[in-house]
C-alpha cells in the first residue's frame, strides 16, 4: 500500500511539476503581472545586485509615481553588462558644459530689470533657447550603452511601442518643462522587443549603440538616438 | 493491448457524453482565444490609427478630447483656432509640414472633414501606411468631395454622383446646404480607421457653405454656389492641425513651445502619447472580457470533470477487471490522465477549428460593423500558452476520478451488488 501512494504521489509531484512549469513561464509575459519581471531581471543581471532591490520598490509604488519623480539612483554606475555600458543621464552631458553658467552669464542683466519687465521675459527666453541648445556628449556617440528612462510613446507596430522618446523624468511631456534635447533620446527598437502599451508608464532599461546626431546645428536639434534598442522593464 | 489503445476503445464506448464534453470545451477554448485574438487586433487597429504625425494642434481642451475629436471624430472641439496661429505655428523652425483640420459638418451621419491637399500626402496610419485611393483623385475644386472607403460603401456613392453637405451633425439634417451640392471625385481604399467613415472636402468648400450661415441660421440672402465662389473662402479659423516636425527629438520643445503660445490658448499633444493613454482607459473593459472567457473554459473543465466523475460507477466493472487482470494503480490513474488529454487534444483541434472558420466567416462582418480589421494569423505563442495551461489544469483534474478509482478496493467492482 505504500508503494501504492509513492507512485501516486510521483504521478501527482510530476504533473504539479509541470503545470507551475507552465504557469511560472507565462506569467513572465503576462502583462498584468509585475513581481515575475524582476524574476527574469533576476536572471540577466545577476551583476548588478542594487538593481534588484530597487526594482521591487518601483514596482511596489508604480501607482503613487507623481510627475516629476526622477528614477531611484544608482549608485553603481558605469557597470558593464553584456558589453553594454550602463551610463546615467548625467554622462549626456559633456563634461564641462553646466546649464548654471548661462544664468551666471545673463545674471548681471537680469539683476537691471524687474521680473515684470517685458525685457526680462525676452531674456528668459533668450536663456531658455540657449538651454535647449545645449550641446551632446560627441565621445557617447557609437558606443554601446544601457540607459534607465520613461518612454514617451510615438509609433507602434502591431499594437507595441515600436519607437518612442526616452527621458529621466516620468511625466517629462506635460507637467513640467521638457528636458533639454540632450536629456532626450530617439528610440526605435527590434521588431520583437517593442513595448507593451499597458505597461507604457513603466520605467525601461533601454540598450543599444547610441548615435549623436549633429546634421542640422542650425536648429539646435542636435540630440541622440538609439536605433535596434533592446528593452526591459526596470 | 497498450494503455494509449485501451483508453482510447473505453473512451469510444462512452463516445456520446464524452462528444458532448468536447464540444463544450472546444466552444470554450474557442472564446477564449477569439477574445484574446480580437482583442490584440483591436488593440493594434486602434493604435495605427495615426502614424508619423508628430503633434496635434488645438484649442486648449484636454488630450483625449483632443483626439477623439482630431483623429477619432467623435465629439465635438471646445473652440477653434484662428488662421493666423496656424500660419505662425506652421512657419516655426522646426517644423516640416503642417495639415488644417475643419470639423462640424456631416452627411447622413458621417462627419466631413475639411483640409487640404497636403492631408493625403502626410496623413498616415499603421506605421507609415499612405492613404491610398480606389478611384478618382485629390479633391482640386471648392465643391469637390473625396470619400472615405465606409462611406461610399454604405450610401452606395459612385464617382461623379452629387451630394449634399450638411450644416450640424445630424444624421437626418433639416438644415441642408442644398444650393451647394458637391461633386464626388474620388474613393479612398479602406484603412479600417476613421478616415473610412470621413467626407474630405477643401477648407474652402467647408467655408462656401457656411458662408449663408454667419448669423446661426440660414440668411434670407440665398447665395448659390457660384456666387459663391467668387467671394473670399479663405478659413479665417480650423478646428486643428497636425504637424510633422523636421527631427522628432525636438517633439517636447516644439509641444511646450505651443502650449505657451500667447496669442491663443493652444494644446500639442503627441499623437502616440495620447493613442496609449486612451487605449489604457479601455483596457479595463477587455481584460474583464477575457476574465468572462476565462471563466467559461473553467465551467467547460468543470463539466469535463462532471462527465468523467458519472462515468466512474458505469466502469468500476472495467476497473475491476483490469486489476484482476494484473494492472497497476497507477495504469488506472494514467488511464484517466489519458482519457483526458485525448479529451483535451480532440477539443483544442475542434475549438481551433471552430476558431479559424468564425475568424475566416466573421472577417467581413467585425470590419464591417466594429471597424477592426482582422488578419488571420497562426496562433501567438501567447495563445499557445493558454492553450498549455488549460491542458495542464485538466490532466490535474483528471487526477481526482484516477484517485477515487484507484482506492476502491479490488473487491469492490467483481462483487455484485443489487
Amino acid at each position: 500500500m505504500n508503494t501504492l501512494f509513492s507512485n501516486v504521489r510521483l504521478w501527482m509531484l510530476g504533473i504539479t511539476f509541470l503545470f507551475s512549469l507552465g504557469c511560472s513561464s507565462q506569467d513572465q509575459n503576462d502583462a498584468a503581472n509585475a513581481p515575475p519581471a524582476s524574476e527574469i531581471q533576476q536572471n540577466t543581471e545577476t551583476a548588478i545586485s542594487q538593481t534588484d532591490t530597487s526594482t521591487t520598490n518601483t514596482s511596489s509604488v508604480t501607482t503613487e509615481r507623481q510627475p516629476g519623480d526622477p528614477l531611484p539612483t544608482i549608485s553603481s554606475a558605469s557597470q558593464v553588462d553584456d558589453g553594454y555600458q550602463e551610463i546615467e543621464w548625467d554622462a549626456l552631458v559633456p563634461e564641462g558644459y553646466r546649464a548654471e553658467n548661462i544664468l551666471i552669464k545673463y545674471q548681471d542683466q537680469l539683476a537691471e530689470l524687474d521680473d515684470s519687465d517685458p525685457k526680462a521675459m525676452e531674456l528668459f527666453g533668450i536663456m531658455q533657447a540657449e538651454m535647449d541648445n545645449a550641446p551632446v556628449n560627441e565621445k557617447l556617440n557609437g558606443k554601446k550603452v544601457k540607459l534607465p528612462g520613461f518612454i514617451a510613446p510615438l509609433e507602434s507596430a502591431n499594437g507595441e511601442i515600436s519607437e518612442f522618446l526616452l527621458v529621466p523624468y516620468f511625466g517629462a511631456c506635460i507637467h513640467v518643462p521638457p528636458p533639454p534635447v540632450n536629456q532626450t533620446v530617439l528610440v526605435k527598437t527590434v521588431a520583437d522587443n517593442a513595448i507593451d502599451v499597458d505597461k507604457a508608464w513603466e520605467p525601461y532599461w533601454i540598450r543599444g549603440v547610441l548615435t549623436t546626431d549633429r546634421t542640422s546645428t542650425d536648429i539646435g536639434s542636435a540630440g541622440y538616438s538609439i536605433a535596434q534598442a533592446t528593452t526591459e522593464l526596470y | 493491448m497498450n494503455l494509449i489503445q485501451l483508453s482510447i476503445k473505453s473512451a469510444w464506448n462512452r463516445r456520446i457524453s464524452l462528444g458532448l464534453t468536447v464540444l463544450s470545451l472546444a466552444v470554450s477554448i474557442l472564446l477564449l482565444v477569439g477574445v484574446d485574438m480580437i482583442r490584440k487586433e483591436a488593440k493594434s487597429n486602434f493604435m495605427n490609427t495615426i502614424s508619423q504625425t508628430d503633434l496635434i494642434v488645438g484649442a486648449r481642451s484636454g488630450p483625449i478630447n483632443l483626439l477623439l475629436y482630431s483623429v477619432f471624430r467623435l465629439g465635438n472641439a471646445t473652440n477653434n483656432v484662428s488662421w493666423e496661429s496656424f500660419q505662425e505655428l506652421s512657419n516655426l523652425d522646426q517644423v516640416a509640414w503642417s495639415v488644417p483640420l475643419s470639423l462640424g459638418d456631416s452627411h447622413r451621419g458621417f462627419r466631413v472633414l475639411g483640409t487640404n491637399q497636403d492631408y493625403f500626402k502626410y496623413y498616415k496610419y499603421a506605421s507609415n501606411t499612405p492613404l491610398q485611393f480606389d478611384s478618382g483623385v485629390v479633391f482640386k475644386g471648392v465643391f469637390d468631395v473625396v470619400l472615405g472607403a465606409d462611406v461610399a460603401q454604405k450610401l452606395d456613392y459612385r464617382l461623379g454622383q452629387k451630394i449634399v453637405v450638411s450644416h450640424g451633425l445630424a444624421s437626418t439634417a433639416f438644415s441642408d446646404h442644398d444650393d451647394k451640392p458637391f461633386t464626388i471625385v474620388g474613393i479612398l481604399e479602406k484603412t479600417g480607421t476613421p478616415v473610412d467613415r470621413t467626407l474630405h472636402v477643401s477648407l474652402e468648400g467647408i467655408s462656401a457653405i457656411h458662408i449663408d450661415w454667419q448669423s446661426g441660421r440660414r440668411s434670407a440672402f440665398e447665395i448659390s454656389a457660384e456666387q459663391a465662389l467668387k467671394m473670399d473662402l479663405q478659413p479665417r479659423e480650423i478646428t486643428a492641425f497636425m504637424l510633422g516636425l523636421k527631427k522628432r527629438i525636438t517633439t517636447f520643445r516644439v509641444q511646450r513651445q505651443i502650449n505657451e503660445y500667447r496669442q491663443e490658448p493652444l494644446m500639442a499633444i503627441i499623437p502616440g502619447a495620447t493613442l496609449t493613454s486612451l487605449w489604457q482607459t479601455l483596457n479595463a473593459f477587455e481584460m474583464v472580457l477575457l476574465g468572462i472567457s476565462a471563466l467559461v473554459v473553467l465551467a467547460g473543465l468543470i463539466g469535463m470533470l462532471t462527465a468523467i466523475m458519472s462515468s466512474l460507477n458505469e466502469r468500476r466493472r472495467e476497473m475491476a477487471v483490469m486489476r484482476a487482470l494484473g494492472a497497476h494503480p497507477y495504469h488506472i490513474i494514467a488511464l484517466f490522465t489519458l482519457e483526458t488529454l485525448f479529451l483535451m487534444l480532440m477539443s483544442i483541434v475542434l475549438g481551433l477549428i471552430l476558431l479559424y472558420s468564425s475568424l475566416w466567416a466573421l472577417k467581413p462582418l467585425l470590419l464591417e460593423w466594429m471597424g477592426i480589421h482582422i488578419q488571420i494569423v497562426w496562433l501567438h505563442w501567447h495563445q499557445m500558452m493558454i492553450i498549455g495551461v488549460i491542458t495542464l489544469i485538466a490532466l490535474l483534474i483528471s487526477l481526482i476520478p484516477g484517485l477515487i478509482a484507484h482506492k476502491r478496493s479490488l473487491q469492490d467492482g467483481l462483487m455484485i451488488r443489487i
